[in-house]
């Protein structure tokens, strides 16, 4: 190996390392603890597939927290694309304060999720909130929305769109990056508002949105810290918030339970999903995503 | 300091270390005058713990018993152990959680001592995280018939003790006393063994507009896991005696869930109840008169009614056997830490010296003066702490508590009587404990609650739930 090459090894060396041992031996140990049956403090014992199997067949909280897990995100992407969008489009066309109300917009992103979650939990209290204080005072219903199972995916869903400033981020920089021509060109022809917004921005940022669309599944599916804060780990009312990643806590650190192994399987199974939702949306991108290279 | 006094700690230590001691301790208890109360006769009676040279050293390391200045009961007694044994070095860490237990013993870095929850004992005793504790009891003849037996049976594993009890809780009804006249009820003769009363007080006491909830009537807990109470109270076990079968479908359990449904649905229903108490701050509901009936642990009056409401015109009264009448037999589970060597640990010998000296009447009552003084300071009264020791219980009650009124002393007055009447979380004898917890609260109360489920599917299925958890352990 030439000296360049030796110099190159050593300077990603630190990475390389960190990369073994934090990530990959954990990734690779994880799998292999899936197929056995392992609490930490005796060895693991080696159950081949009886894990997933009682995964699949007979655990009657797994499906339920898949399930939990899907509609969280079918609400979340879409309503996180559309906010984030939305106000992306608001701040592109703003004449003043367009650096302040970036800043404002971003701000609640870096704010700790537990911070934020708490907040929610108070302006969300079904007795004397404040958002059902303003609806009583409308006389509209005012929903139980923490403590009712069918309003507590909402509920989460609501306070996680608050921190959509990073998604906001990217489809600002994606506005501006339109060329303006295109809009010039569209209003020569007769174009409205509407119409341009569908025939020239959408798909001209439609790189970026695909870009959220997918990191932002990933998350949803992932979906966690909201949950626990709100609701702890048992899910909440009837078990409606509980997620795949809240339950695979529950499994292996609390309550006494500490199956790891049966953990391990939960985490591959999960993994699996979003991959194969991954791969879905990376197909279905093909149709839909106009790239200027000319690539789709 | 009196001569008496200065008798607390005889362990060979010069009398200026003891008034250092002492010093200590009263500065701990926020500057409060040195003690000057008439020498009780416990100090003269220093146990054989304290009796004996210190022989023990080296470095000791506890885990979960935190000694913030606040805790007066806790660090008075700490800081007399550190006094007592100069060549022990203590550390301390506050808190820790199953997650650090469990990563500890895989890697062999186990402290000296666990600051352990009794429930907990044979979830943590049946992976062999601890050690028996009885050779040690057997070598010093150390007396273990002066705790509760609910608390003893909890801390003991397939006839094992592991652990030595350190505090105590018990369950009573507090009951907020104009609330009830205003209902034509005098609270302090209500029959706590008739359920059909309290849930006919229960509709009468909430107070609401719609769905908009001012006051409850009954807070029942079943939702927080008192369902074990209500259990037991009708005739229930939850386990069999070897605690190889769970009888959580057994026909009083889901008849007194059934109540349970049916005294909420009568308040207007869980819903309602779920929302309002998202809104109490600090647990503080009683105290403030959001809810009038509640069942609740001791330290209610000391922590809540106290400093938040002490003119509350309330009452404490124990929970009978269902139908046993007025007088009936007392019923309520009774729960606390206690104090474990974890297998492995470096310096076991320092650790039981360290639960030894902790544990004797002399220190109990040391960090009882200390919290006595520090409350009298803060204009606060002294309630005593349960200790988990009947002898150290009742020389609290009768040397060092003063009457503070007619509610607070009843209640102080029968503790030891409801301790010795009270048993222990009934699915604590099991290894999978936390596992039967969570399945009974999340499959059978929750659901039954709700109306998802009959309180007899509900706890079928938790029952099933249950019996899966047992055998696969």
């Amino acid at each position: 190996m030439s000296d360049e090459g030796k110099a190159g090894w050593i300077a990603v060396s630190p990475w390389i390392i960190g990369f073994l041992i934090f990530t990959a031996y954990p990734f690779i140990s994880s799998l292999y603890f899936s197929f056995t049956k392992y609490d930490v403090l005796q060895p693991a014992q080696w159950i081949g597939l009886e894990n997933y199997d009682r995964l699949l067949t007979r655990d009657r909280l797994f499906p339920l927290a898949l399930r939990n897990t899907f509609v969280y995100a079918l609400l979340y992407v879409p309503l996180h694309i559309i906010t984030a969008l939305g106000v992306a489009l608001l701040l592109n066309e703003a004449r003043q304060m367009k650096g302040f109300f970036r800043t404002a917009f971003y701000l609640p992103s870096i704010t700790p999720a537990v911070a934020t979650a708490y907040l929610w939990i108070w302006l969300l209290n079904p007795n004397n909130g404040l958002v059902n204080n303003t609806l009583r005072t409308l006389h509209l219903p005012a929903p139980a929305w923490t403590t009712d199972p069918f309003w507590t995916k909402p509920t989460i869903v609501l306070s996680s769109l608050w921190t959509m400033g990073a998604a906001m981020i990217m489809f600002l920089a994606a506005l501006q990056g339109v060329p303006r021509d295109l809009y010039e060109a569209a209003k020569l022809d007769g174009s409205n508002a509407a119409q341009r917004f569908r025939s020239v921005t959408l798909p001209l940022i439609s790189g970026v949105t695909f870009f959220v669309a997918t990191i932002s599944t990933i998350a949803s599916l992932n979906v966690f810290t909201q949950g626990y804060v709100m609701f702890d780990q048992d899910g909440g009312p009837e078990n409606s918030a509980l997620f795949v990643v809240m339950y695979l806590y529950k499994r292996a650190f609390a309550s006494g339970y500490f199956q790891m192994g049966y953990a391990a399987a939960i985490a591959w199974m999960l993994f699996l999903v979003i991959l194969l939702v991954t791969l879905v949306q990376f197909w279905g991108s093909k149709h839909w995503v106009y790239y200027e290279s000319g690539e789709r | 300091m009196t001569n008496s006094t200065s008798k607390l700690f005889q362990h060979g230590r010069s009398r200026q270390s003891r008034r250092d001691l002492l010093r200590k301790g009263t500065a701990v208890a926020g500057g409060a005058v040195a003690a000057s109360i008439a020498a009780p006769a416990f100090l003269r009676h220093a146990g054989a713990a304290s009796r004996q040279t210190p022989q023990v050293s080296g470095e000791l390391v506890e885990w979960g018993f935190g000694i913030a200045e606040t805790n007066v009961l806790a660090r008075s007694r700490v800081l007399a152990f550190q006094e007592a044994y100069p060549n022990i070095n203590l550390t301390v860490v506050d808190t820790w959680n199953e997650q650090t237990l469990l990563t500890a013993a895989a890697s062999e870095t186990v402290p000296d001592l666990l600051w352990l929850s009794r429930a907990e004992t044979a979830t943590w005793a049946g992976r062999g995280i601890l050690m028996p504790l009885t050779d040690y009891i057997a070598r010093d003849s150390y007396d273990t018939s002066r705790f509760y037996e609910a608390a003893l049976s909890e801390a003991t594993f397939e006839d094992q003790i592991y652990g030595i009890p350190g505090a105590m809780d018990v369950r009573t009804l507090y009951v907020n006393l104009n609330h009830l006249q205003a209902a034509g009820v005098d609270g302090k003769t209500i029959d706590t063994s008739n359920w059909e009363q309290l849930s006919e007080l229960s509709a009468q006491l909430v107070q609401r507009q719609g769905e908009q909830v001012s006051r409850w009537g009954f807070d029942h807990k079943m939702q927080a896991g008192w369902i074990w109470l209500w259990g037991i109270a009708n005739g229930g076990t939850f386990l069999n005696e070897d605690g190889t079968e769970a009888t959580f479908n057994a026909e009083p359990i889901v008849a007194a869930l059934d109540w349970g449904v049916k005294d909420y649905d009568g308040q207007g229903g869980f819903g309602l109840y779920e929302a309002f108490a998202t809104t109490w701050q600090g647990d503080e509901q009683f105290a403030r008169e959001q809810v009038s009936m509640t069942l609740y642990e001791q330290w209610m009056m000391s922590g809540m009614i106290a400093p938040v409401a002490p003119d509350l015109n309330f009452w404490v009264l124990p929970m009978r056997q269902r139908g046993s009448g007025a007088s009936g037999g007392m019923v309520s589970f009774a729960g606390g830490n206690g104090w474990y060597i974890p297998a492995g640990a470096k310096n076991p010998d320092a650790a039981w010296e360290y639960i030894k000296f902790l544990h004797s009447d002399e220190t109990w009552m040391l960090g009882a003066q200390a919290v006595k003084e520090a409350r009298t300071a803060a204009g606060a009264p002294y309630i005593p702490s349960l200790t988990g020791s009947t002898t150290a219980d009742q020389l609290q009650i009768d040397q060092l508590f003063e009457p503070v009124g007619e509610a607070f002393d009843n209640a102080v007055r029968m503790w030891p009587d409801l301790l010795s009447q009270s048993s222990p979380i009934p699915v604590g004898s099991s290894p999978v404990a936390g596992q039967l917890i969570d399945i009974i609260l999340n499959e059978g109360v929750e659901p039954a609650l709700r109306k998802s489920s009959s309180p007899q599917d509900a706890l079928d299925t938790a029952n099933q739930s249950a019996q899966d958890a047992i055998d696969s352990f």
